[in-house]
């Protein structure tokens, strides 16, 4: 019965090719729309967790705390203590460890798993801040050259474009080079000027952002430069397939072997993890935000389709009152209409699903995005889009099912 | 035409009384039918507009529902059906020839002729196709079998209406006006297929107002103004 009627329903439906799409609209509107955000929303989620994944899983940020107690206040709280050259080294020798970075309480806090620190900037009389990077790779240059290893034990700089921004007013950035600069009181030569970073080309969540504002300097000059500062925290890179908690461990038990009288305890930084997690949460919720939004527009749809079943009902009175006649149940009307706006709207949502991750892609391109389509949002707006249909299918359904046979075939 | 009035009748109706009522206005429309009908007879009612003939066809063919009154189908009191009753007493019992034919037009006429045994439950997409075209050939036009409804002229759509009617091997063809809408040689050809149907033993019930059908009847009924006026037996 259930196979008859969907193929009577498929029938009726290709009879009506108008009258179906005019119903679809709003269905395949409103899908699209939400279907647009989702895929957008979960594709810079995706990309955030990816990002703060890859720095999370292979780095543990380990620093010295106060102890939680549950009279002390100040629990979770950095101590004065600062962690010297030598305790690196030592950690450097545990299994598993790939390496060990000395994090001086500068960092961003948006991943990045460089070396990074912040020092004060001195051109002829204007002043700033300016983010220092070891030189690592070459960087792509508007003027200038690249720091190479002859300049291991000289004060030269790569001086990012960022700088021309607040820091440095320049009409032609060109005649810097050569010139020199101090930073945090010593004297560097400026050699080269990187390329103005193209905004759209990289992600704002990306190690590339963080790395196209800061400036460059040799290995030698970032030590020397670093040498004085106290170290908050150490960053400590594993080595693949590492486990995780057992380096905690074993670099906890380490430093406390080393340092056994000291007040703060030995934890593990979990500040990043953190920070994701709420901007993981943050993020869930604007997008869910702006899917209700959207969601209205799937409301609006569901009308749409209600009043087109009416206007159906109508019009197919006397097809109704045969159908009755030859021995249709009411039961066997209400479910052929139903079906058949559960059918519209099925297909309507899978006309929205791929037009709504068309647009995604489209929009995707100009914000640099690579959106997201998950089993889930498939499943959700399908299954979203037939319950629509049933919902607001299922009053003129019944209304059809109520009809006087007769009424229905003589009008 | 054999009739064995001693048997027990196909329909039995004491009293049938109807009556609508919009507003205040109460109209009756028939006021009280006493009529028997035994299988194989072929019954024509006659009369003029508004007579009740149409109400008093759609009350024995389980659309209209009487308002006081018997009705008895094969000895059964079938008086109160409730619609699911009703529908699978029209469906397994009745089949209805109006006089537009009311074939669906979305539906091809092996699809249209196949609604009946899909009501009746019937899924077995075979059986369906060859009970289709065993009646459509009955009525001749088995070659339409894939064909639209809308390109068939208004006899080959009467025909179709016919083989609907007669897919669920009913008991009972109510026949409403089936020539009004056909020139007179179509006509005659349906009134042809009809008395064929009746000599292999349908009953049919029909409403006419043409008064050169009555020769195809065994007894012909006329009503006016909601009664029974006067009873031939041809």
């Amino acid at each position: 019965m259930i196979q008859n009627l969907m193929i009577s329903t498929f029938l009726s439906l290709k009879a009506n090719k108008l009258r179906v799409f005019l119903t679809m609209i709003g269905i395949i509107i409103g899908i699209s729309s939400v279907v647009t955000i989702a895929s957008l929303g979960e594709g810079l989620r995706q990309e955030t967790v990816k990002l703060a994944d890859t720095t999370n899983s292979n780095e543990i940020m380990i620093k010295n705390a106060m102890p939680t107690t549950e009279e002390n206040m100040f629990f979770g709280e950095e101590t004065s203590f600062t962690f010297s050259r030598a305790d690196m080294k030592r950690i450097q020798k545990v299994d598993g460890v790939a390496s060990v970075l000395p994090d001086y309480g500068e960092n961003m806090g948006m991943g990045g798993s460089g070396e990074m620190i912040n020092s004060q900037i001195n051109y002829f009389g204007q002043s700033g801040s300016v983010q220092l990077s070891p030189y690592s790779k070459d960087e792509t240059l508007a003027y200038g050259r690249n720091i190479s290893p002859s300049d291991a034990n000289r004060d030269v700089i790569v001086l990012s474009q960022d700088i021309f921004e607040y820091e440095i007013s320049t009409d032609d950035p060109e005649k810097m080079i050569g010139q020199a600069v101090s930073v945090n009181g010593y004297m560097y030569k400026i050699i080269g000027i990187k390329e103005p970073y193209d905004q759209e080309s990289i992600s704002f969540t990306g190690d590339d952002y963080l790395s196209s504002m800061t400036s460059v300097i040799s290995r030698a000059s970032y030590n020397e430069l670093t040498k004085a500062k106290p170290i908050k925290a150490l960053k400590i890179k594993l080595q693949e397939s590492a486990d995780r908690d057992i380096i905690t461990q074993t670099v906890v038990d380490r430093l406390n072997e080393n340092y056994p009288n000291e007040e703060g305890v030995f934890e593990e930084d979990t500040f990043n993890q953190e920070m994701q997690q709420q901007m993981e949460t943050f993020m869930t919720g604007i997008v869910g935000f702006l899917m209700a939004i959207t969601a209205i527009s799937l409301l609006v749809g569901g009308i749409g389709v209600m009043n087109i079943m009416y206007v159906s009902v109508t019009q197919r009175k006397r097809e109704i009152g045969i159908r009755r006649a030859i021995g249709a149940k009411p039961r066997n009307i209400l479910f052929q209409f139903v079906l058949e706006a559960g059918i519209i709207t099925l297909i309507g949502g899978i006309i929205g699903l791929l037009s709504g991750y068309g647009v995604a892609v489209i929009v995707g391109k100009f914000m640099g995005i690579a959106p997201v389509l998950t089993f889930k949002s498939i499943l959700l707006s399908t299954s979203v889009s037939i319950l629509t249909g049933l919902f607001f299918g299922i009053m003129p359904a019944i209304s059809a099912a109520k009809m006087d046979p007769i009424k229905a075939i003589y009008r | 035409m054999n009739q064995s009035l001693t048997t027990q009748p196909l329909i039995e109706l004491s009293d049938i009384k109807k009556s609508y009522t919009s507003g205040r206005q109460k109209t009756d429309v028939l006021k009280g039918i006493d009529l028997k009908i035994c299988e194989g007879e072929f019954i024509m009612i006659m009369g003029k507009s508004g007579c009740g003939k149409t109400t008093l066809m759609n009350i024995i063919g389980f659309l209209d529902k009487l308002t006081t009154g018997t009705y008895k189908f094969q000895g059964q009191d079938v008086s109160w059906l409730d619609e699911n009753k009703k529908s699978t007493y029209r469906n397994e019992n009745v089949g209805f020839i109006f006089q537009q034919f009311f074939l669906i037009e979305s539906l091809n006429v092996q699809q249209n002729v196949e609604l009946p045994m899909v009501y009746k439950g019937i899924n077995n997409p075979t059986e369906k196709k060859d009970l289709a075209e065993k009646f459509l050939d009955l009525v001749g036009i088995k070659e339409k079998l894939k064909g639209k409804t809308t390109e068939l002229s208004g006899g080959q759509q009467q025909r179709v209406a016919i083989a609907r009617a007669l897919v669920n091997d009913p008991l009972l063809i109510m026949a409403d006006e089936p020539t009004g809408a056909l020139d007179s040689g179509t006509g005659k050809m349906i009134m042809e297929i009809l008395k064929r149907l009746n000599e292999q033993g349908k009953t049919i019930i029909m409403v006419t107002h043409d008064e050169d059908l009555t020769s195809y009847a065994s007894r012909v009924i006329k009503m006016k103004d909601g009664l029974l006026e006067e009873e031939v037996v041809l």
